[in-house]
């Protein structure tokens, strides 16, 4: 979502639109707000890098994710060189992680 | 920062006493912006657990971690045990790996403090910080000897405790004993006190807790629970007249109904005797488990070298059992190795998990009617009030955006006047507000939430509350 700052003067006219049900764009690659009817747009400066996650659709998953070779060359080398970290329920990259069963049969019920 | 402490610790000292008498030295600001490794003949001495309650209290010394340099001690700590390194190959190159784990002989630390190890015999606090120790044998010490600085906190931290100067410290008398915390909780702090009254018993006839005096054990953990009464331990605590409890965190932090009253004195094996640490108006005495056992039966602090008498050293005749009994094994097999390189799918795993997250949907242009709005300050509780937050959800919200302008307050129907519930703006994918200040009030997230659901993706305002603004 974005939250767009503007002066109060353009906001007034952006008003008139928006109170007749008239339609505007926000277009964030211009970084303008199109007005109907042949108005002028109205124009806006934002902040790049919100405005570079906002238009590749980054959340922070996703901005970890375009490290995604360094992670991958990251943990080949740590199954290589320290195998015993992959411990026993250790789930290895995106599979599901199993519940590793114990010997007895569940926790006992507790009175309290 | 390299703490080294050389020689042979005395009978009946033991980590709990090195570690306050370290952040005697240094002060609880003393490691700030180090992390402290704790090394020299005695530290290596010690057990795993006695490590730990060192290691634990760094942070009391002001450092970011605590750590000592893995040797035999640690490895046959680990090996064997449910979630180690198996034994085989697996365990031969991890022990191999960590004994390449110590700092080099020319290594260069920041700060390096040495301590000998015969200075230091059991240790108590008196104030109201980790660093206001002073040894058993001493006296509350007297504020108008210490420097400028120091003498208000001092002055105040005997107030607060209700102590004189110059008290001899095994003359403060305690009403209550603690014994347990994540410090001092382990199976080995447990035997440490039952040897203590099974001294105790030797030397004096009969080991029973002073008249006045509530003294209680909370084992660190189920399993040392388990463990503690296989050994009969408990029984040694409840003969002497110790409440034997259900492990937790109890009297350490007062956060639950084991607190101090007010004035109340306590003799405890915690880490932190902060003003109303284990209750309002408390008064915390740090120390190890030992000293705690021994106060107990004595009704104020004391030596315990002096309680144990001859039965110091040795190991009182106690049943010692071994922690593999309590810990339950684990018997599956390891799971087949997963090859790094593509997979059917095509993709290698992680760009496989990468393409399948969700991700922002992305914004680049947003096209539709735009919902008018004129008022400054509109509030988040305004724009979605508290009967809706007790979701988790962010879906959902849309038909209670701006509920309270929105519905009859009374009758829950729709109000047709307003915008939002009329068209063309029921299908608004804009707000355009006239106002300053769109947003302010409480930081509830659902607010943009309801925004979103309702098909929102922009908002232009003036000016914005900065709780939308998030990074």
């Amino acid at each position: 979502m974005l939250p767009l700052e503007l002066p109060a003067a353009d906001l007034d006219e952006l008003y008139k639109d928006a109170a007749a049900g008239l339609e505007l764009a926000v277009d964030l690659e211009k970084q303008e707000v199109v007005r109907p009817n042949g108005q002028p747009p109205v124009k806006f400066s934002i902040d790049p890098f919100r405005r570079h996650c906002l238009i590749n659709g980054l959340d922070d998953i996703g901005l970890t994710l375009e490290h995604r070779d360094a992670i991958e060359s990251f943990e080949t080398r740590r199954t290589t060189v320290w195998p015993w970290l992959d411990g026993i329920g250790y789930a290895k990259k995106g599979q599901k992680v199993v519940a590793v069963p114990t010997k007895k049969n569940g926790p006992k019920p507790t009175e309290w | 920062m390299r703490i080294s402490v050389e020689g042979k610790i005395a009978e009946g000292v033991t980590s709990k006493d090195i570690v306050l008498h370290i952040i005697g030295v240094i002060g609880t600001a003393g490691g700030t912006g180090c992390v402290i490794e704790f090394a020299g003949s005695a530290i290596r001495e010690l057990s795993m657990e006695a490590r730990m309650s060192i290691c634990n209290m760094s942070i009391e010394g002001g450092a970011r971690a605590g750590m000592i340099a893995p040797d035999e001690i640690t490895f046959k700590y680990l090996k064997g045990r449910p979630l180690s390194p198996r034994d085989g190959e697996e365990w031969e190159s991890a022990e191999a790996y960590w004994r390449t784990l110590k700092s080099d002989a020319a290594a260069k630390y920041d700060i390096e403090v040495d301590i000998k190890a015969e200075d230091i015999i059991p240790t108590v606090t008196w104030g109201t910080s980790p660093q206001d120790v002073v040894q058993i044998t001493g006296s509350v010490p007297d504020p108008s000897a210490l420097p400028d600085g120091k003498r208000k906190d001092a002055e105040r931290s005997l107030e607060y405790m209700g102590l004189t100067a110059g008290t001899p410290m095994d003359q403060v008398k305690i009403e209550k004993a603690f014994l347990g915390s994540c410090t001092n909780g382990r199976i080995e702090d447990l035997r440490s006190a039952a040897r203590v009254i099974l001294a105790a018993e030797k030397a004096h006839g009969s080991a029973k807790i002073a008249d006045n005096v509530y003294a209680m054990v909370v084992p660190g953990s189920g399993l040392v629970k388990q463990q503690a009464e296989a050994e009969g331990l408990d029984v040694i605590f409840k003969k002497a007249g110790f409440d034997w409890r259900e492990a937790g965190c109890s009297m350490c932090l007062g956060m639950n109904p084991d607190q101090l009253k007010p004035g109340e004195r306590c003799a405890s094996t915690s880490n932190r005797n902060f003003e109303g640490r284990q209750g309002a108006g408390g008064r915390t005495h740090l120390m190890s488990p030992a000293m705690v056992a021994a106060a107990a039966l004595a009704g104020q602090l004391t030596d315990v070298r002096l309680v144990m008498g001859a039965g110091l050293s040795g190991d009182g005749g106690m049943k010692i059992t071994s922690y593999s009994d309590f810990l339950s094994p684990v018997t599956v097999p390891a799971p087949p190795a997963q090859p790094t390189e593509k997979t059917e799918a095509g993709a290698t795993p992680v760009k496989a998990a990468a393409a399948a997250s969700a991700g922002l949907p992305k914004f680049n242009i947003v096209r539709g009617v735009a919902a008018p709005f004129e008022e400054s300050n509109i509030d988040t509780d305004k724009i979605i009030p508290k009967q809706f937050l007790k979701t988790l959800l962010r879906t959902g919200l849309g038909s209670a955006l701006f509920w309270p302008i929105r519905y009859d307050v009374e009758s829950g129907a729709e109000k047709p006047d307003f915008c939002l519930n009329k068209e063309p703006w029921n299908k608004s994918t804009l707000l355009v507000c006239k106002g300053e200040n769109f947003g302010c009030g409480s930081s509830r997230e659902h607010a943009p939430w309801a925004l979103n659901d309702f098909g929102i993706r922009c908002v232009m305002a003036q000016s914005f509350g900065d709780i939308f603004k998030n990074k």
